[in-house]
């Protein structure tokens, strides 16, 4: 059974947000007090944000994709250079966040479908 | 010695068969006519005598006389733990219990048949432990009746606040620590193996720290909840560790929210609590995501489990939807910084949805007051 931290892959755009969302919590070293998720850690959290964009890279293109697995490098970079969350690297990697997040909430923009759908990101949060 | 005949008799000349009659509106009892017939015999039976000369003896019949007779339990089963004042007596040095003869040489008869040992008159065997106990659902629910007290019995839209401390992991397992901890864990896992017989523990050593054995039981109970939904569909005890795990985590998620909103860490558009609100919401679907995925349950596709998944509402012209954050069953769960109650569209949306919630469960960060988790009942539609 469970026990051991089982890798996470996102499989959607609106999944790897999410899991922006959460590295913007816990960042620089993504690591949590719960016994929910033992074994998590910097490796396992960037190895499912790169494997996600993987997944969708289809759909982002391969530009928009080669733009956020950079941008995915330069953020780990950040946060390990700041562990301890003492120097401006981890803000400057949580910068990045919200700017890959930008990115991909552009990508999932689309015009109110026939659904009653929110058109926002912001409105889905708000809304749902 | 006057059978009921001759009492009866003295008040007149009525016929034995009127005699069976009043008797039987008196007592409900029907006695054959005989019984009413002048000079009928005594009938009584009483156990109490001494079969060497017919005499009556004392029979148990007050707290004085209970304190000193002395009966054999001879007769019936074997064993028990019952007090036993011939013990000393019947133990034969070498181990050998020979059969006691006839006798009444300490004042008490005991038959040669008799092979067990004495007992204590009052004594009262243990009555049979029941098969299973209310108590248990107190520490161990599993169900969300046992989460919300009164949610079966509470009417249509009602709201009702969660247990204290039904939901705190430290609680029981302050009170199962070291030795009852695992006992526990061991009873835990034979209900697991109940279910599934190939179900493996995997531990290498006793967790000696209390840390240690919170887990190890959280762990189980979560093997048992995703256990009974895989083997047989069973969503109450996943329903419960579901928001279980969702109050521990909108928790840690506010608590690391202000933090961060306290440092300007946090991008803010309207205010503070959409700010914290914004992350933690997202977090918390990426760590419930993560949580069903290392539990083996595809969320995109089960049938009962769901995260952040559309709920359509197909009754009107126009189909539309809503999106709990999680669904288990025919339970919604939204996890929220905001008061929600039948008022808000969003929760008749839910209710409207085509899977036809038994409830909405609202989880809210417990920094924010007491009673902030509750569910809100089905309403009649």
């Amino acid at each position: 059974m469970s026990g051991s931290y089982k890798p996470y892959i996102p499989q959607t755009a609106g999944e790897i947000i999410d899991q922006l969302g959460w590295m913007m919590l816990y960042s620089p070293k993504f690591e949590t007090d719960s016994g929910y998720f033992p074994g998590q850690n910097l490796d396992t959290t960037f190895f499912s944000l790169n494997e996600g964009l993987k997944a969708i890279r289809n759909r982002l293109g391969d530009e928009r994709y080669a733009d956020l697995l950079a941008m995915s490098d330069r953020m780990r970079a950040h946060f390990e250079a700041d562990p301890e969350n003492k120097t401006d690297d981890t803000l400057a990697g949580r910068a990045l966040i919200l700017e890959m997040m930008g990115l991909l909430k552009a990508r999932r923009q689309k015009p109110a479908a026939a659904l009653n759908a929110p058109a926002t990101r912001s409105a889905l949060l708000k809304g749902r | 010695m006057m059978g009921l005949g001759q009492n009866i008799s003295s008040a007149g000349q009525k016929s034995a068969a009127r005699l069976a009659f009043v008797h039987y509106l008196r007592t409900g009892r029907r006695l054959p006519e005989s019984a009413f017939a002048p000079a009928a015999p005594e009938t009584k039976f009483n156990p109490y005598h001494d079969p060497r000369n017919g005499q009556f003896t004392f029979a148990p019949g007050g707290p004085r006389s209970l304190s000193r007779i002395v009966i054999s339990n001879g007769r019936q089963a074997a064993g028990g733990d019952a007090p036993s004042i011939a013990a000393g007596r019947s133990n034969a040095p070498g181990g050998k219990n020979p059969t006691p003869a006839p006798s009444n040489a300490d004042g008490i008869w005991r038959d040669a048949q008799e092979q067990g040992p004495l007992r204590l008159a009052q004594y009262r065997p243990t009555p049979p432990r029941r098969a299973r106990g209310n108590i248990e659902s107190f520490w161990d629910p599993m169900t969300l009746q046992q989460v919300f007290p009164g949610l079966q019995s509470a009417p249509a839209g009602a709201i009702l606040t969660v247990a204290d401390n039904l939901l705190n992991l430290t609680g029981p397992a302050d009170t199962v620590y070291a030795t009852l901890s695992e006992a526990y864990a061991n009873h835990l896992i034979n209900q697991i193996r109940k279910v599934d017989p190939k179900y493996r523990y995997d531990s290498f050593s006793v967790s000696r720290t209390r840390a240690g054995q919170i887990n190890k039981i959280r762990q189980l109970r979560l093997d048992r909840a995703f256990t009974l939904y895989r083997m047989r569909g069973d969503t109450g005890p996943l329903q419960v560790e579901t928001l279980r795990f969702l109050q521990e985590r909108v928790n840690a998620a506010y608590k690391v929210g202000v933090q961060e909103f306290a440092a300007g860490r946090l991008e803010v558009r309207l205010s503070r609590e959409e700010a914290i609100g914004n992350f933690a919401d997202l977090a918390i679907r990426r760590e419930t995501r993560v949580f069903y995925n290392s539990n083996g349950i595809v969320y995109q596709s089960d049938p009962q489990v769901r995260v952040v998944g559309r709920e359509y509402d197909t009754s009107g012209t126009d189909r539309t939807y809503r999106i709990p954050d999680v669904r288990v069953g025919k339970i919604a769960f939204d996890v929220t910084l905001t008061r929600k109650t039948l008022t808000s569209k969003q929760i008749r949306g839910f209710f409207n949805a085509d899977f036809k919630p038994d409830a909405v469960v609202i989880v809210r960060p417990r920094q924010l007051g007491p009673g902030i988790t509750y569910t809100i009942n089905r309403p009649r539609m």
